[in-house]
């Protein structure tokens, strides 16, 4: 680094001018220490990556005994596991199994403000319920004991993810009855559903949660296997088989999330035009100096042409100003990670238990 | 499972509430047979210990026997609050946190600490209290936070129905009274070794490594039954680690763990519960904590193994002798 003084090479003669050991640097001015990193040609992250560069990720799926479906997704130093509990919701007689089949009958986010969430109160969920847990002891910035702003707004922003891009298809959470009369409707046989459990518990925690969550999320999910459930006419109850499962049918194009930090970055003397620089893939140290968070939905499925992805979704919270060119950079790198999130995916596909 | 109310700040299931999925067995006949496992009983499992592997906090390990897999983190030693409140603490303030995943055990969990839960905690402060030099670290609080992410809970057949004839029962096949304490004795034996491990990555200052143990006592079916208690030399069997599935066509008398500081030759928490007696004038309890002891033993090479282990992996990356957690934590600049 430059703009370091070596501490070895000072002049005996003189006091020697106010110097600090890098790391001593890094903590003191977290700001600084990061622009003047990413001034440099090539920019380059604190952490030795380049701007763009995500860090390597692994995928394990399945290693928990008693979940339905798991996953473990470590990206550099964060760490989570994603456990799907599948539990039975019996319909009442005369209920309408129809609002059970929207994800909209349920407030989103969007209708919290004005909902009983937004007023203090809390809501019933949907069928599939996504909770994240940071108290675990995965970093010292996060404080124990129950969820606190950081975790709600995580576990909120996954629940409105699975709304959105309508991950599983929730005509396969139906448990009918089975033995009922064949001149019914379908929707008339139905007598519960598969109500899934979707618990993040953040092992390790150093930036970009998100991404991570998410993603153990569609893993553990597309590895889950439920038992297959019916309606026992005599017992009035629904009974689950011992040995057989059925998979959980998710969407055909599977929809990843890339999340940019934003960090603002003095190009000239005079502050004026300043402009910024996207990180992909922040690391917890890159995420508190950034002033945004940049999250980009991409969706990648195989196809006859190949592999196609799509953009679903960008969120940018305003506030900076970022050039078209950057965000479709962007665009390309959350493209290409979402490739390769779907690559490990469908390789990572072991034997299901 | 309907809550009362729903949590605030947590995404809740539908107000209907859910159940959790009851399994149908056709016939009582085809009984599940309990894993038999290859181990002889004086044999404890493989225990898989790696600490360090969480990079944002001062100490961590992570513990994986069969199917046991926990995570620990010490957050630490750092300075209490500065209020009024606050009083003041001449030892260092240990606080243990045990928690289980949702999805760690058979019936699903919620994230509210129960009671078990909280009960391991406070076995688990009494096991490390007594081994960290707390009188070093004046003002300041160590917080131990133990997840359990997947454990060797009750079977399955704890959600089953039996049809026989039509006719449903709800019974489990057997009863096993020591099916809890033996599974929640390999938790509490697996927190120990594994937060000792971590509390030793922080560079927090202890006496000796804590390792946890656990055994229990057998006895034959027939004898527990029969009246010939007295006079029958009852051949008790003692397993250490035992596994959740019964030996066969034994009944469990009582099952002990204990934290074990081996160098001191020190228990630091003990822990039975069943039934013991004295025999042939040696107690039976001296013959299970022995047990336990020599399972504790065993635990603590793969212990110091992991200790060692880290020192040289620190030692290799600063290149110097002195494995000081602060200075690995930088990053090396480049560039």
């Amino acid at each position: 680094m430059s703009i370091l003084t070596p501490q070895a090479g000072a002049d005996d003669s003189q006091p020697p001018p106010l110097t600090f050991s890098t790391s001593l640097f890094r903590q003191i001015s977290p700001a600084l220490y990061l622009q003047r990193h990413l001034v440099h040609s090539p920019p380059t992250r604190p952490n030795g990556r380049s701007p763009s560069q995500c860090r390597d990720f692994t995928l394990t799926t399945n290693s928990l005994s008693h979940a339905h479906g798991s996953a473990v997704v470590r990206a550099g130093d964060t760490a989570v596991v994603c456990g799907i509990r599948g539990e039975i919701l019996t319909v009442a007689p005369g209920d309408d199994p129809s609002r059970f089949e929207s994800y909209h009958s349920f407030p989103t986010s969007a209708t919290h403000a004005c909902g009983a969430r937004g007023a203090g109160g809390a809501s019933w969920g949907g069928l599939i319920i996504p909770n994240v847990e940071l108290s675990t002891g995965c970093s010292k910035k996060y404080p124990l004991g129950p969820p606190g702003g950081l975790a709600q707004t995580f576990s909120d922003q996954l629940h409105e993810l699975i709304n959105v891009t309508k991950l599983v298809s929730l005509d396969s959470l139906r448990i009918y009855d089975s033995d009922s009369d064949s001149s019914l409707p379908p929707t008339m046989k139905i007598k519960g559903y598969w109500s899934l459990y979707v618990d993040v518990l953040c092992i390790s925690l150093d930036g970009n949660i998100l991404d991570a969550a998410w993603y153990a999320i569609v893993a553990a999910i597309k590895s889950s296997r439920l038992p297959l459930a019916s309606w026992n006419q005599a017992e009035e109850r629904i009974f689950c088989h011992e040995s057989l499962s059925h998979p959980i049918s998710l969407r055909q194009s599977l929809p990843f999330t890339t999340t940019f930090a934003l960090i603002p970055l003095p190009r000239s003397e005079d502050h004026r035009n300043e402009t910024a620089i996207l990180l992909n893939d922040p690391d917890s140290y890159e995420e508190d100096e950034a002033c945004e968070i940049l999250t980009i939905l991409s969706t990648a499925e195989f196809g006859l042409a190949g592999l196609r992805t799509r953009v679903e979704k960008i969120e940018k919270r305003g506030g900076w100003k970022v050039g078209l060119a950057q965000i479709e950079s962007c665009a390309h790198l959350a493209a290409s990670k979402a490739a390769r999130y779907l690559h490990s995916l469908t390789h990572d596909q072991l034997t299901p238990m | 499972m309907a809550a009362k109310a729903p949590d605030r700040r947590r995404n809740n299931p539908p107000s209907h509430g859910t159940t959790p999925p009851v399994f149908l067995s056709s016939s009582s006949s085809g009984a599940v047979k309990p894993k038999q496992s290859s181990r002889s009983p004086d044999e404890i499992r493989k225990i898989f210990l790696r600490t360090g592997l969480i990079s944002s906090v001062t100490g961590s390990s992570f513990l994986e026997i069969a199917p046991l897999k926990l995570s620990v983190s010490v957050l630490g030693p750092r300075p209490l609050p500065r209020t009024s409140s606050t009083p003041f603490a001449a030892q260092a303030i240990l606080t243990t946190e045990v928690k289980f995943a949702p999805f760690a055990s058979t019936v699903r969990r919620g994230y509210i600490r129960d009671s078990s839960e909280r009960d391991l905690g406070s076995r688990l402060y009494q096991a490390l209290v007594g081994a960290i030099r707390r009188e070093l670290y004046p003002k300041s609080r160590i917080e131990v936070v133990v997840t359990i992410l997947d454990s060797e809970d009750e079977g399955d057949d704890v959600n089953t129905v039996y049809i026989e004839e039509g006719k449903t029962t709800v019974e489990t096949k057997f009863w096993d009274a020591g099916r809890s304490e033996r599974a929640l004795g390999v938790v509490l034996a697996g927190c120990i070794t594994a937060a000792s491990a971590a509390l030793a990555d922080a560079g927090i200052e202890m006496f000796d490594l804590v390792s946890g143990g656990v055994a229990t006592s057998f006895v034959d079916e027939v004898n527990s039954k029969g009246k010939d208690k007295g006079d029958a030399v009852s051949n008790k069997l003692y397993v250490r680690d035992p596994a959740i599935a019964l030996p066969e066509g034994k009944t469990p008398l009582a099952t002990c763990v204990l934290g074990y500081m081996a160098a001191r030759d020190e228990i630091s928490e003990l822990w039975i519960s069943g039934k013991v007696g004295t025999k042939n004038g040696t107690t039976e309890m001296d013959e299970l904590v022995d047990e336990a002891i020599a399972a504790a033993r065993s635990a603590r090479g793969v212990l110091n193994e992991a200790a060692k282990e880290r020192v040289q992996f620190i030692v290799d990356k600063t290149g110097t002798a002195v494995p000081s957690k602060g200075e690995t934590t930088d990053v090396e600049m480049s560039g």
